[in-house]
Protein backbone atom coordinates (compact mmCIF):
# COMPACT_ATOMS: atom_id res chain seq x y z
CA UNK A 1 0.00 0.00 0.00
CA UNK A 2 3.04 2.03 0.72
CA UNK A 3 4.27 1.79 -2.85
CA UNK A 4 1.02 1.65 -4.55
CA UNK A 5 -0.12 5.50 -3.30
CA UNK A 6 2.48 7.36 -4.77
CA UNK A 7 2.83 5.03 -7.93
CA UNK A 8 -0.77 6.16 -8.18
CA UNK A 9 -0.08 9.48 -8.24
CA UNK A 10 3.01 9.24 -10.04
CA UNK A 11 0.39 7.67 -12.52
CA UNK A 12 -2.34 10.52 -12.15
CA UNK A 13 0.66 13.31 -13.31
CA UNK A 14 1.91 11.27 -16.25
CA UNK A 15 -1.40 11.52 -17.65
CA UNK A 16 -2.24 14.41 -17.20
CA UNK A 17 1.12 16.00 -18.54
CA UNK A 18 2.08 13.46 -20.93
CA UNK A 19 -1.15 12.22 -22.34
CA UNK A 20 -0.30 11.04 -25.74
CA UNK A 21 3.02 8.77 -24.34
CA UNK A 22 1.76 7.56 -21.27
CA UNK A 23 0.16 4.19 -21.58
CA UNK A 24 -0.18 1.90 -18.81
CA UNK A 25 -0.06 -1.89 -18.92
CA UNK A 26 -1.68 -4.01 -16.62
CA UNK A 27 -0.52 -7.41 -16.06
CA UNK A 28 -3.29 -10.00 -14.73
CA UNK A 29 -1.23 -12.61 -13.36
CA UNK A 30 -2.28 -16.27 -12.02
CA UNK A 31 -0.15 -18.28 -10.28
CA UNK A 32 -2.04 -22.04 -10.63
CA UNK A 33 -2.90 -24.08 -8.15
CA UNK A 34 -0.35 -27.22 -8.93
CA UNK A 35 -0.97 -29.93 -6.47
CA UNK A 36 1.02 -32.72 -7.80
CA UNK A 37 4.63 -33.34 -6.60
CA UNK A 38 6.38 -31.07 -3.82
CA UNK A 39 5.31 -27.87 -3.82
CA UNK A 40 7.39 -24.31 -3.75
CA UNK A 41 6.11 -21.18 -4.67
CA UNK A 42 7.79 -20.04 -7.58
CA UNK A 43 10.05 -17.63 -8.72
CA UNK A 44 9.07 -14.98 -11.26
CA UNK A 45 10.00 -12.04 -13.24
CA UNK A 46 8.20 -10.03 -15.43
CA UNK A 47 9.85 -7.59 -17.31
CA UNK A 48 10.01 -5.61 -21.08
CA UNK A 49 13.27 -6.04 -23.67
CA UNK A 50 13.59 -3.96 -26.84
CA UNK A 51 13.66 -5.62 -30.04
CA UNK A 52 16.94 -6.33 -30.13
CA UNK A 53 16.38 -8.61 -26.73
CA UNK A 54 18.38 -6.40 -24.15
CA UNK A 55 16.01 -5.91 -21.15
CA UNK A 56 14.52 -2.43 -20.59
CA UNK A 57 12.79 -2.69 -17.08
CA UNK A 58 11.71 -5.50 -14.29
CA UNK A 59 8.08 -4.94 -13.42
CA UNK A 60 8.18 -8.02 -11.17
CA UNK A 61 11.09 -10.33 -9.32
CA UNK A 62 9.46 -12.74 -6.81
CA UNK A 63 12.10 -15.01 -5.16
CA UNK A 64 12.75 -16.15 -1.40
CA UNK A 65 14.96 -14.19 0.66
CA UNK A 66 17.56 -16.44 0.97
CA UNK A 67 17.30 -17.23 -2.61
CA UNK A 68 19.99 -15.32 -4.43
CA UNK A 69 21.40 -18.30 -5.49
CA UNK A 70 18.40 -19.90 -7.35
CA UNK A 71 18.22 -16.52 -9.43
CA UNK A 72 20.30 -18.19 -12.16
CA UNK A 73 17.59 -20.43 -12.79
CA UNK A 74 15.40 -17.50 -13.71
CA UNK A 75 17.79 -18.38 -16.65
CA UNK A 76 16.43 -15.55 -19.42
CA UNK A 77 16.30 -13.08 -16.66
CA UNK A 78 18.93 -13.52 -15.05
CA UNK A 79 21.48 -13.64 -18.20
CA UNK A 80 19.05 -10.27 -19.70
CA UNK A 81 18.82 -8.24 -16.28
CA UNK A 82 20.56 -10.07 -12.74
CA UNK A 83 23.75 -11.04 -13.31
CA UNK A 84 24.80 -7.98 -14.26
CA UNK A 85 22.81 -5.39 -11.89
CA UNK A 86 22.79 -6.28 -7.94
CA UNK A 87 21.18 -2.99 -7.45
CA UNK A 88 18.22 -4.26 -9.94
CA UNK A 89 18.30 -7.59 -7.57
CA UNK A 90 18.13 -5.44 -4.27
CA UNK A 91 15.12 -2.83 -5.41
CA UNK A 92 13.15 -5.26 -7.40
CA UNK A 93 13.31 -8.46 -5.28
CA UNK A 94 10.20 -9.12 -2.84
CA UNK A 95 9.42 -12.48 -1.43
CA UNK A 96 7.62 -14.96 -3.52
CA UNK A 97 3.50 -15.53 -3.81
CA UNK A 98 0.98 -18.60 -3.41
CA UNK A 99 -0.73 -19.59 -5.97
CA UNK A 100 -3.01 -17.21 -7.05
CA UNK A 101 -3.89 -14.07 -9.15
CA UNK A 102 -2.28 -10.93 -9.19
CA UNK A 103 -2.25 -7.45 -10.29
CA UNK A 104 1.24 -5.65 -11.82
CA UNK A 105 1.20 -3.17 -13.89
CA UNK A 106 4.37 -0.82 -15.75
CA UNK A 107 3.98 3.55 -16.71
CA UNK A 108 6.14 2.61 -19.88
CA UNK A 109 9.02 3.91 -18.19
CA UNK A 110 12.89 1.97 -18.37
CA UNK A 111 14.50 1.33 -15.34
CA UNK A 112 16.01 4.59 -14.84
CA UNK A 113 12.48 6.09 -15.01
CA UNK A 114 12.88 7.63 -18.85
CA UNK A 115 10.47 6.93 -21.40
CA UNK A 116 11.67 4.03 -23.97
CA UNK A 117 11.99 4.99 -27.43
CA UNK A 118 9.00 4.51 -30.05
CA UNK A 119 9.16 1.05 -31.23
CA UNK A 120 8.90 -2.70 -30.50
CA UNK A 121 8.84 -4.16 -27.01
CA UNK A 122 8.19 -7.29 -25.85
CA UNK A 123 6.88 -8.14 -22.09
CA UNK A 124 8.05 -11.61 -20.77
CA UNK A 125 7.42 -13.53 -17.95
CA UNK A 126 9.24 -16.54 -16.37
CA UNK A 127 7.79 -18.56 -13.86
CA UNK A 128 10.41 -21.36 -12.37
CA UNK A 129 9.44 -23.87 -9.56
CA UNK A 130 11.75 -26.06 -7.36
CA UNK A 131 11.03 -29.39 -8.18
CA UNK A 132 8.95 -28.02 -10.59
CA UNK A 133 8.94 -26.95 -14.08
CA UNK A 134 9.73 -23.54 -15.98
CA UNK A 135 8.18 -21.76 -18.26
CA UNK A 136 8.75 -18.35 -20.53
CA UNK A 137 5.79 -16.40 -22.02
CA UNK A 138 6.23 -13.47 -24.22
CA UNK A 139 3.79 -10.96 -25.63
CA UNK A 140 5.39 -8.49 -27.93
CA UNK A 141 3.90 -5.21 -28.58
CA UNK A 142 4.27 -1.71 -29.98
CA UNK A 143 5.12 1.06 -27.71
CA UNK A 144 2.07 3.38 -26.99
CA UNK A 145 0.07 1.23 -29.04
CA UNK A 146 -2.96 -0.11 -27.32
CA UNK A 147 -4.25 -3.48 -27.15
CA UNK A 148 -5.78 -6.04 -25.17
CA UNK A 149 -4.67 -9.91 -25.12
CA UNK A 150 -4.75 -12.64 -23.13
CA UNK A 151 -1.61 -15.37 -23.33
CA UNK A 152 -2.60 -18.86 -22.67
CA UNK A 153 -1.46 -21.12 -19.52
CA UNK A 154 1.04 -22.94 -19.78
CA UNK A 155 1.69 -25.37 -16.51
CA UNK A 156 3.53 -22.56 -14.53
CA UNK A 157 1.41 -19.79 -15.29
CA UNK A 158 -1.95 -19.58 -15.43
CA UNK A 159 -3.93 -17.26 -18.75
CA UNK A 160 -1.99 -13.90 -18.29
CA UNK A 161 -3.92 -10.95 -18.90
CA UNK A 162 -3.06 -8.02 -20.83
CA UNK A 163 -4.38 -4.61 -21.76
CA UNK A 164 -2.55 -1.73 -22.24
CA UNK A 165 -4.39 1.79 -22.89
CA UNK B 1 48.49 -50.77 -11.34
CA UNK B 2 50.75 -51.05 -13.96
CA UNK B 3 48.47 -51.64 -16.72
CA UNK B 4 46.89 -48.60 -14.79
CA UNK B 5 49.62 -46.59 -15.24
CA UNK B 6 50.62 -46.95 -18.79
CA UNK B 7 46.82 -46.83 -19.56
CA UNK B 8 46.63 -43.60 -18.33
CA UNK B 9 50.06 -42.22 -19.88
CA UNK B 10 48.95 -43.99 -23.14
CA UNK B 11 45.31 -41.79 -22.38
CA UNK B 12 48.04 -38.32 -21.34
CA UNK B 13 49.97 -38.95 -24.84
CA UNK B 14 47.90 -40.18 -27.01
CA UNK B 15 46.67 -36.67 -28.18
CA UNK B 16 48.11 -36.73 -31.70
CA UNK B 17 46.70 -40.25 -32.53
CA UNK B 18 43.61 -38.51 -31.07
CA UNK B 19 42.08 -41.69 -29.59
CA UNK B 20 40.11 -40.31 -26.70
CA UNK B 21 37.94 -36.94 -25.75
CA UNK B 22 39.38 -35.22 -23.16
CA UNK B 23 37.46 -32.68 -21.17
CA UNK B 24 36.39 -30.86 -17.95
CA UNK B 25 33.15 -31.08 -16.95
CA UNK B 26 32.04 -28.24 -14.21
CA UNK B 27 28.98 -28.49 -12.02
CA UNK B 28 27.86 -25.28 -12.84
CA UNK B 29 28.76 -23.06 -15.99
CA UNK B 30 26.89 -20.28 -14.46
CA UNK B 31 25.87 -19.35 -11.01
CA UNK B 32 24.68 -16.87 -8.91
CA UNK B 33 25.40 -15.79 -5.09
CA UNK B 34 25.41 -12.79 -3.21
CA UNK B 35 27.19 -14.30 -0.23
CA UNK B 36 30.91 -13.69 -1.97
CA UNK B 37 31.74 -17.20 -2.46
CA UNK B 38 30.29 -20.04 -4.41
CA UNK B 39 31.94 -23.65 -4.52
CA UNK B 40 32.01 -26.17 -7.92
CA UNK B 41 32.89 -29.34 -8.61
CA UNK B 42 34.58 -30.78 -12.11
CA UNK B 43 35.29 -33.88 -13.53
CA UNK B 44 38.27 -34.65 -15.74
CA UNK B 45 38.03 -37.55 -18.08
CA UNK B 46 38.96 -39.13 -21.27
CA UNK B 47 36.32 -40.74 -23.26
CA UNK B 48 34.76 -41.23 -26.77
CA UNK B 49 31.17 -40.33 -25.73
CA UNK B 50 30.90 -37.31 -25.01
CA UNK B 51 31.24 -37.00 -21.09
CA UNK B 52 31.34 -40.59 -20.41
CA UNK B 53 33.70 -41.09 -17.44
CA UNK B 54 36.50 -43.96 -19.44
CA UNK B 55 40.16 -43.33 -18.40
CA UNK B 56 41.50 -41.40 -16.03
CA UNK B 57 42.89 -37.70 -16.64
CA UNK B 58 43.99 -36.20 -13.54
CA UNK B 59 43.42 -32.73 -12.13
CA UNK B 60 46.76 -32.05 -11.07
CA UNK B 61 47.48 -29.91 -13.80
CA UNK B 62 44.52 -27.91 -13.94
CA UNK B 63 44.95 -24.06 -13.76
CA UNK B 64 42.39 -21.64 -13.20
CA UNK B 65 42.69 -18.41 -14.41
CA UNK B 66 40.34 -15.95 -12.29
CA UNK B 67 38.50 -12.99 -13.27
CA UNK B 68 41.04 -10.55 -11.95
CA UNK B 69 44.16 -11.74 -13.56
CA UNK B 70 45.37 -14.02 -11.06
CA UNK B 71 46.55 -17.78 -11.73
CA UNK B 72 45.27 -20.34 -8.92
CA UNK B 73 45.09 -23.92 -8.30
CA UNK B 74 42.07 -26.40 -7.44
CA UNK B 75 41.04 -26.55 -3.94
CA UNK B 76 41.26 -30.41 -3.72
CA UNK B 77 41.63 -33.07 -6.24
CA UNK B 78 39.91 -36.71 -6.33
CA UNK B 79 42.02 -39.41 -8.03
CA UNK B 80 39.80 -41.60 -9.42
CA UNK B 81 39.90 -44.87 -11.79
CA UNK B 82 38.09 -43.71 -14.67
CA UNK B 83 37.99 -39.54 -14.01
CA UNK B 84 39.41 -37.13 -11.52
CA UNK B 85 37.44 -34.21 -9.42
CA UNK B 86 38.06 -31.24 -8.32
CA UNK B 87 36.94 -28.89 -6.49
CA UNK B 88 37.60 -25.03 -6.65
CA UNK B 89 35.82 -22.06 -4.94
CA UNK B 90 34.97 -18.87 -6.66
CA UNK B 91 35.17 -15.90 -4.88
CA UNK B 92 35.00 -12.42 -7.47
CA UNK B 93 31.93 -11.94 -9.54
CA UNK B 94 32.99 -12.73 -13.27
CA UNK B 95 33.97 -14.79 -15.58
CA UNK B 96 36.91 -17.81 -14.77
CA UNK B 97 38.75 -20.64 -16.90
CA UNK B 98 39.67 -23.39 -16.29
CA UNK B 99 42.22 -25.41 -18.32
CA UNK B 100 44.65 -27.47 -18.83
CA UNK B 101 47.66 -25.37 -19.25
CA UNK B 102 49.38 -26.11 -22.97
CA UNK B 103 52.71 -28.63 -22.69
CA UNK B 104 54.09 -29.58 -25.67
CA UNK B 105 55.05 -33.62 -26.27
CA UNK B 106 56.42 -35.55 -28.78
CA UNK B 107 56.17 -39.02 -30.78
CA UNK B 108 58.41 -40.19 -33.19
CA UNK B 109 57.73 -43.13 -35.49
CA UNK B 110 60.78 -45.02 -37.59
CA UNK B 111 61.72 -47.73 -39.59
CA UNK B 112 64.17 -49.99 -39.12
CA UNK B 113 66.26 -51.85 -41.91
CA UNK B 114 65.10 -56.12 -42.50
CA UNK B 115 61.81 -55.42 -40.16
CA UNK B 116 58.16 -55.24 -41.03
CA UNK B 117 56.23 -52.10 -39.56
CA UNK B 118 56.51 -49.09 -38.14
CA UNK B 119 58.09 -48.34 -34.60
CA UNK B 120 56.73 -45.67 -32.56
CA UNK B 121 58.02 -43.92 -29.20
CA UNK B 122 56.84 -40.95 -27.56
CA UNK B 123 59.92 -39.00 -27.78
CA UNK B 124 61.76 -36.52 -29.44
CA UNK B 125 63.81 -37.29 -32.47
CA UNK B 126 66.81 -37.25 -30.84
CA UNK B 127 65.80 -39.71 -28.04
CA UNK B 128 64.45 -41.84 -30.76
CA UNK B 129 67.51 -42.07 -32.66
CA UNK B 130 69.52 -42.47 -30.10
CA UNK B 131 67.43 -45.43 -28.56
CA UNK B 132 67.19 -46.99 -31.72
CA UNK B 133 68.84 -49.88 -33.19
CA UNK B 134 71.48 -48.96 -36.25
CA UNK B 135 70.18 -49.34 -39.38
CA UNK B 136 66.36 -47.57 -38.52
CA UNK B 137 65.45 -44.99 -40.85
CA UNK B 138 62.57 -42.91 -41.90
CA UNK B 139 62.20 -40.73 -38.79
CA UNK B 140 59.31 -38.58 -38.12
CA UNK B 141 58.11 -36.34 -35.33
CA UNK B 142 55.16 -35.00 -34.72
CA UNK B 143 54.55 -32.46 -31.61
CA UNK B 144 51.42 -32.08 -29.92
CA UNK B 145 49.73 -29.34 -27.89
CA UNK B 146 46.26 -29.25 -26.69
CA UNK B 147 43.73 -27.04 -24.57
CA UNK B 148 41.12 -28.84 -22.64
CA UNK B 149 39.16 -25.98 -21.12
CA UNK B 150 36.18 -24.24 -19.51
CA UNK B 151 34.65 -21.27 -18.68
CA UNK B 152 32.64 -21.09 -15.65
CA UNK B 153 31.09 -17.69 -14.17
CA UNK B 154 29.86 -16.24 -10.70
CA UNK B 155 27.31 -13.53 -11.53
CA UNK B 156 28.05 -10.97 -13.74
CA UNK B 157 30.32 -12.41 -17.37
CA UNK B 158 33.05 -10.74 -17.81
CA UNK B 159 35.92 -11.02 -20.62
CA UNK B 160 39.36 -10.96 -19.72
CA UNK B 161 39.79 -14.42 -19.32
CA UNK B 162 38.70 -15.00 -23.12
CA UNK B 163 41.14 -13.05 -24.23
CA UNK B 164 44.10 -15.60 -26.10
CA UNK B 165 47.52 -15.69 -25.37
CA UNK B 166 48.17 -16.01 -28.89
CA UNK B 167 50.06 -18.97 -28.71
CA UNK B 168 49.08 -22.18 -30.40
CA UNK B 169 45.72 -23.15 -31.98
CA UNK B 170 43.64 -20.95 -29.45
CA UNK B 171 40.02 -20.60 -29.14
CA UNK B 172 38.27 -16.77 -28.34
CA UNK B 173 34.37 -17.03 -27.55
CA UNK B 174 33.38 -13.83 -29.32
CA UNK B 175 29.96 -14.61 -28.22
CA UNK B 176 30.22 -15.40 -23.81
CA UNK B 177 30.16 -18.36 -22.87
CA UNK B 178 27.50 -17.41 -20.39
CA UNK B 179 25.63 -16.12 -23.23
CA UNK B 180 25.50 -18.90 -25.71
CA UNK B 181 21.89 -19.75 -25.69
CA UNK B 182 19.02 -21.94 -27.87
CA UNK B 183 18.11 -20.63 -31.26
CA UNK B 184 20.46 -17.84 -30.87
CA UNK B 185 23.95 -17.71 -33.03
CA UNK B 186 26.60 -17.93 -31.55
CA UNK B 187 30.36 -16.61 -32.67
CA UNK B 188 33.62 -18.40 -31.82
CA UNK B 189 36.96 -17.36 -33.17
CA UNK B 190 39.90 -19.50 -34.12
CA UNK B 191 43.81 -18.54 -33.95
CA UNK B 192 47.15 -19.85 -34.52
CA UNK B 193 49.69 -17.82 -33.03
CA UNK B 194 47.25 -15.24 -32.74
CA UNK B 195 46.92 -15.09 -36.70
CA UNK B 196 42.78 -15.95 -37.92
CA UNK B 197 42.76 -19.96 -38.70
CA UNK B 198 40.72 -20.42 -42.30
CA UNK B 199 38.96 -24.02 -42.81
CA UNK B 200 39.71 -24.99 -39.59
CA UNK B 201 37.61 -28.00 -39.12
CA UNK B 202 35.15 -27.61 -35.95
CA UNK B 203 33.81 -30.77 -34.41
CA UNK B 204 30.29 -29.75 -31.32
CA UNK B 205 28.81 -32.56 -30.08
CA UNK B 206 25.76 -33.10 -27.38
CA UNK B 207 26.04 -34.36 -24.21
CA UNK B 208 24.86 -38.24 -24.08
CA UNK B 209 26.02 -39.63 -27.11
CA UNK B 210 25.90 -42.87 -25.33
CA UNK B 211 21.79 -43.11 -25.22
CA UNK B 212 21.41 -41.48 -29.02
CA UNK B 213 22.00 -43.91 -32.35
CA UNK B 214 23.37 -40.66 -33.75
CA UNK B 215 26.34 -38.63 -31.98
CA UNK B 216 24.67 -35.18 -33.33
CA UNK B 217 27.31 -33.28 -33.81
CA UNK B 218 27.89 -30.42 -36.04
CA UNK B 219 30.94 -30.32 -38.46
CA UNK B 220 31.73 -26.54 -38.92
CA UNK B 221 34.38 -24.44 -40.88
CA UNK B 222 36.52 -21.39 -40.00
CA UNK B 223 35.65 -18.14 -42.48
CA UNK B 224 38.61 -16.42 -43.43
CA UNK B 225 38.92 -14.50 -39.83
CA UNK B 226 38.79 -17.40 -37.77
CA UNK B 227 35.11 -17.29 -37.12
CA UNK B 228 32.79 -20.32 -36.73
CA UNK B 229 28.84 -19.55 -36.53
CA UNK B 230 26.39 -21.81 -34.88
CA UNK B 231 22.62 -21.93 -33.58
CA UNK B 232 22.24 -24.64 -31.41
CA UNK B 233 18.60 -25.72 -31.07
CA UNK B 234 19.09 -27.49 -27.98
CA UNK B 235 20.28 -26.50 -24.45
CA UNK B 236 22.28 -28.77 -22.53
CA UNK B 237 26.08 -29.71 -22.60
CA UNK B 238 28.44 -29.69 -25.24
CA UNK B 239 32.21 -30.76 -26.01
CA UNK B 240 34.07 -28.88 -29.01
CA UNK B 241 37.32 -30.45 -30.71
CA UNK B 242 39.45 -28.72 -33.03
CA UNK B 243 42.78 -29.63 -34.49
CA UNK B 244 44.99 -27.79 -36.41
CA UNK B 245 48.54 -29.05 -38.32
CA UNK B 246 52.01 -27.77 -39.24
CA UNK B 247 53.73 -29.71 -41.79
CA UNK B 248 57.55 -28.62 -41.58
CA UNK B 249 60.33 -29.35 -44.54
CA UNK B 250 62.61 -26.80 -43.12
CA UNK B 251 62.90 -28.41 -39.24
CA UNK B 252 65.13 -30.91 -38.59
CA UNK B 253 63.49 -31.80 -35.03
CA UNK B 254 59.94 -31.62 -35.73
CA UNK B 255 58.36 -32.81 -39.26
CA UNK B 256 54.43 -32.08 -38.20
CA UNK B 257 53.21 -30.01 -35.50
CA UNK B 258 49.87 -30.90 -34.19
CA UNK B 259 47.28 -28.46 -31.82
CA UNK B 260 43.83 -29.41 -30.74
CA UNK B 261 41.66 -28.04 -28.15
CA UNK B 262 38.81 -29.14 -26.31
CA UNK B 263 35.87 -26.78 -24.90
CA UNK B 264 33.37 -27.95 -22.50
CA UNK B 265 30.23 -25.52 -22.56
CA UNK B 266 26.57 -25.09 -21.99
CA UNK B 267 23.94 -23.85 -24.47
CA UNK B 268 21.46 -22.15 -22.16
CA UNK B 269 17.75 -22.41 -22.38
CA UNK B 270 16.18 -19.70 -24.40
Amino acid sequence: MKITLPLIIFWCFSISFHANSAMQMNIDLTLPEITQGQYHRPYVAVWIEDSQSKHQTTIALWREDKGFKWLKDIRRWWRKAGRDDKALVDAMTSATRPAGQYQLSWNGLSQNNTPLEPGKYTLLVEVVREHGGRNLVKHPFVLNESFNAQIAPTAETGTITLTYQ
Amino acid sequence: MKKSLSLALFVLLSSQANAHDRWILPSHFNVSSDKGSVWVTSDTSASNQVFEYDKPFSADAVIIQTPNGKTDKPASIYQGKRKSVFDYQLTDDGTYKFEYPVKAGSFTRYKVKGEEGVKRKRADKATTKADAPAGAHDFYTKQFVSRVETYVTLNSATRETLAPSGQYLELTPITHPADIVQNEQAVLKFTYDGQPVENLEVEIVADGTMYRNQPNKVSLKSDAQGMVHFTPTQAGRYLLHAEHSIKFTDNKDVDELGSSIFLTFAVGLE
